[in-house]
């Protein structure tokens, strides 16, 4: 900017110096070379005339002399040819050199005027004698040599001339010494103006020279400048980590453009480059398309820039670049374009472009951790009502449950029925882990197996199965696991934190004591009945005996069995508190749970004082879900109708919730029975009860504890 | 984590090539996760890696039998080791192309490499669980794993 400041003044001092130059230039050929060249002539021609007049200075006395003799000679009867001869010579030689002095400056000059005057008139008695040319001489044998009638004639001129000649000589060399002494001084005049002309050509030509240097001075200081600023514009377009380069008014690249575009673009050459080339294979076609647009827009005259840069299709683009192991990456590029506007139209469209996928990767990462963090505390929140050694306990057995869900879907199937059967087990495994989860109010936990479950029970309702179907089933599972893993790593933390907390022998000791706690506590139950009840608007209590002699082999098996159970009377067997009272009940529903043990084995007994079951509804249900026909429906007993309960996937409710609905509950019940080589029976009376009574062996403590 | 359209795309990707090259479709057997070894591979893998929203690798693994009776349905003639190395490597291309196809802007994806005798010298990437899809094509087993985070 600075350097642009600059600039102008310099050019006007430059311009400036040129044209005074140009003046000195001219001045000195006007002034100096011209006039010098005139003088010199004229002082050439003064030069001649003053050596003619020098030299015939003597002329006028040499024709006296030289007319004495002719007259003397002719007297004599001597040869005069020599003498004429000499005679035409002298007035020739002094006709030329009066013609010089006349074409001289001097020829102005009444000396010369009168000279000539003078001149013409000795010139008129001469010219007898000049024009002689015949005998004058003749030779008598009586009278020997005799003047002839020419020889008198031109002696009797030659007298005349002698007279006249003598008598004007003076005067003429007079004229002459005068015109000659004007000349000298004209000669050294012209001289002195001649000097005074040179020495102010040669001070015009020191000064000429001295605005030369100037103007040399000017140049290179102009040039160094520009140097320079070309040297900034190139650190400057060097250094920058944006992009610049100019597009003309086809869209092309200029010439000059900032080495950060290599880096960006992994490419070299720029110039003449089309931006629609520039971008071909980056974005795609249709954003390249707007782009160009938008670009077009720009160059208009009436568009505001302020206006039209929201609608830049380039503010921020994801572009796939070659990266230098001549694979391709995903960049994150910013363009950003300016008008660059020149006297009277847009000359260019200025395009910065940034790489800013540090940034949106690091945004991404920061939102992603943010949204992480959030997911973590409320992971943490979720779990921190669950004591860790429960929990740690609950994913032990949650990620083996998952284990058998990937052991069944490994196995090997190609027909519908084998892969029915695998949601049948699969079922079961998830049943087992959402209950407990929510025995131990994990709703994260308790949500995913849900959904899982509504993936199941949309994959069971299909005619037909194939592997393709339990593409679904892999991403739940993976997701589940997903998930046990960040609770196992925050059960991990506040393991730790406790550890710290606590002393290390106290934490390992306490940690060691509970880790037997027990599933099966009366608050337990109570408290997942609890939370059970109330969403399903009803009220319950729980009534337990002898629960605390529950042996620890047999704790999960038969705490999973009462889970399911107790779900299961919570949701269809206690009636809403309106509906009992109006049967004559309490308005709180009542689950007795009772343990007992003796010499064959052990018991338990589970009773709700609900609506009880009733065997209709239940044909119905299995009417209604294709697990029978209305026929096979009509024939069954009631003691067979209530087996359906024990039946994967059988459910009286229609639609399923987070609490039941899918039937999997009791089918669990009677597998974990059936693990237990036990028996489980049902007896029920509507209205009033419906007890389930599950006996199993003595031995059953030792092969469970093992299991 | 994959979402089922990403994993549907690799998995359309293999069946496809059965339908149209050997017309005979595929089918997809009960896919399930690996959790602590690795998926395993069969005589011939074709691999093409995956960068940019996912990263990771999906590879086409298949016996040698298969792939005999597979160039055998393609009027093929010559079993050479090179021709079942094309073979399994042209699977790993379609599958690359029906990637491409569906998510060119979000996938970059390499071509394809073929790993042969049975070798399982390839990095898989750390915290995934690799998925493995059974596919079935008339008595053969083959396997399409999906190894991407």
């Amino acid at each position: 900017m600075r350097q642009a400041m600059r600039s102008p003044f310099m050019m006007l001092r430059g311009r400036g110096a040129t044209v005074l130059s140009a003046v000195l230039i001219a001045g000195i050929i006007g002034v100096v070379l011209l006039p010098g060249y005139r003088l010199a002539r004229s002082l050439a021609a003064s030069n001649t005339a003053l050596q003619l007049v020098s030299e015939q200075q003597s002329t006028p006395e040499l024709l006296v002399r030289e007319i004495e003799l002719l007259r003397d000679r002719l007297a004599t009867r001597s040869y005069v040819g020599r003498n004429l001869e000499e005679l035409r010579r002298l007035v020739t030689s002094y006709d030329q050199a009066l013609a010089a002095v006349r074409a001289s400056d001097a020829g102005a000059l009444a000396e010369v005027q009168r000279a000539v005057e003078l001149w013409a008139r000795q010139r008129a008695t001469l010219e007898p004698l000049v024009s002689f040319s015949a005998q004058p001489y003749v030779d008598t044998d009586r009278g020997g040599t005799a003047l002839t009638p020419d020889g008198q004639k031109l002696a009797a001129d030659a007298r005349k001339a002698w007279q006249f000649v003598r008598a004007n000589t003076p005067a003429l060399i007079g004229q002459f010494e005068r015109a000659g002494e004007y000349l000298r001084r004209q000669a050294a005049g012209g001289a002195d103006e001649l000097r005074a002309l040179l020495l102010s050509g040669v001070l015009a030509t020191l000064v000429l020279f001295a605005i030369t240097l100037y103007l040399q001075l000017l140049k290179g200081r102009h040039e160094r400048a520009a140097r320079e600023s070309q040297e900034q514009t190139r650190d400057i377009l060097r250094s920058v980590k944006e992009g610049f380069f100019l597009l003309d008014a086809d869209m092309r690249i200029g010439a000059v453009w900032s080495d950060a575009l290599a880096t960006i673009f992994q490419r070299r050459e720029f110039a003449g480059l089309a931006f629609e080339e520039l971008l071909a294979g980056l974005v795609s076609e249709k954003t390249l398309q707007t782009a160009v647009k938008y670009i077009g827009l720009l160059r208009g005259e009436r568009a505001q820039e302020k206006l039209i840069k929201g609608i830049n299709p380039l503010a921020q683009v994801e572009v796939r670049l070659p990266d230098l192991g001549a694979g391709v990456e995903t960049r994150y590029l910013e363009f950003d374009f300016h008008r660059v506007s020149g006297q009277d139209s847009i000359r260019y469209v200025l395009v910065t472009v940034v790489d800013v996928t540090a940034s949106v990767l690091l945004a991404r990462e920061l939102r992603q951790s943010q949204e992480s963090g959030s997911g973590q505390t409320d992971l943490l929140m979720g779990m921190l009502h669950v004591d860790p050694l429960q929990l740690d306990n609950f994913l032990a057995t949650a990620r083996a449950n998952l284990k058998v869900v990937n052991a069944v879907l490994r196995e090997p199937s190609r027909e519908d029925d084998e892969f029915r059967s695998k949601i049948a087990k699969i079922f079961r495994e998830l049943h087992a882990v959402k209950g407990e989860a929510a025995l131990l109010r994990l709703g994260t936990v308790e949500a995913r197996a849900h959904a899982f479950e509504d993936v199941l029970q949309e994959l069971r309702a299909r005619p037909q199965l194939t592997g393709n179907d339990f593409l679904p089933l892999l991403l739940k599972l993976d997701e589940l696991l997903a998930h046990l893993q960040a609770l196992q790593e925050m059960s991990m933390r506040l393991l730790e934190l406790r550890a710290a907390m606590t002393s290390a022998a106290a934490s390992a000791g306490a940690a060691r004591g509970e880790m037997a706690a027990p599933m099966l506590t009366p608050g337990a139950l109570a408290e997942f009945a609890d939370g059970l009840a109330r969403r399903c608007g009803k009220r319950v209590q729980i009534v337990t005996e002898g629960l605390e002699h529950v042996p620890p082999a047999l704790q999960r098996p038969l705490g999973e069995a009462v889970l399911q159970m107790l779900r299961n009377a919570v949701v269809h067997g206690i009636e809403k508190s309106s509906v009992r009272e109006a049967a004559q009940k309490t308005a709180v529903g009542t689950v007795r749970i009772a343990f007992g043990r003796s010499s064959e084995g052990c018991s338990l007994s589970f009773e709700d004082d609900g609506a009880g079951i009733v065997a209709d509804t239940l044909k119905s249900a299995a009417v209604r879900k294709g697990l029978l026909s209305p026929e096979e429906a009509g024939q069954l007993e009631p003691r067979q109708a209530f087996r359906l309960i024990f039946q994967p996937g059988f459910s009286t409710q229609e639609e399923a919730t987070p609490d039941a609905g899918r039937g999997v509950g009791m089918d669990l019940v009677a597998k974990l029975v059936r693990e237990l080589s036990g028996r489980i029976s049902v007896a029920t009376r509507p209205g009033r009860f419906t007890r389930f009574e599950i006996r199993l062996p003595a031995a059953v403590e030792s092969v469970a504890g093992v299991a | 984590m994959l979402d089922e359209r990403e994993l549907r795309t690799f998995v359309d990707g293999t069946t496809n090539f059965f339908e149209v090259a050997a017309q005979q479709p595929a089918t997809v057997g009960s896919p399930y996760l690996v959790t602590d070894d690795r998926p395993g591979v069969h005589e011939y893998t074709g691999i093409i890696r995956v960068s940019g929203r996912r990263s990771g690798l999906v590879y086409f693994t298949a016996p040698k039998t298969l792939l005999t009776v597979l160039l055998m349905k393609m009027q093929e003639n010559d079993f050479s080791h090179q021709t079942m190395c094309d073979a399994v490597g042209e699977v790993a291309n379609t599958i690359s192309g029906n990637a491409r196809r569906d998510y060119g802007k979000d996938f970059v994806i390499s071509v394809p490499t073929v790993v042969s005798g049975g070798s399982e010298e390839f990095e898989l990437p750390g915290d995934t669980r690799p998925y493995v899809i059974p596919i079935n094509w008339r008595s053969h087993a083959a396997k399409l794993v999906v190894c991407l985070r």
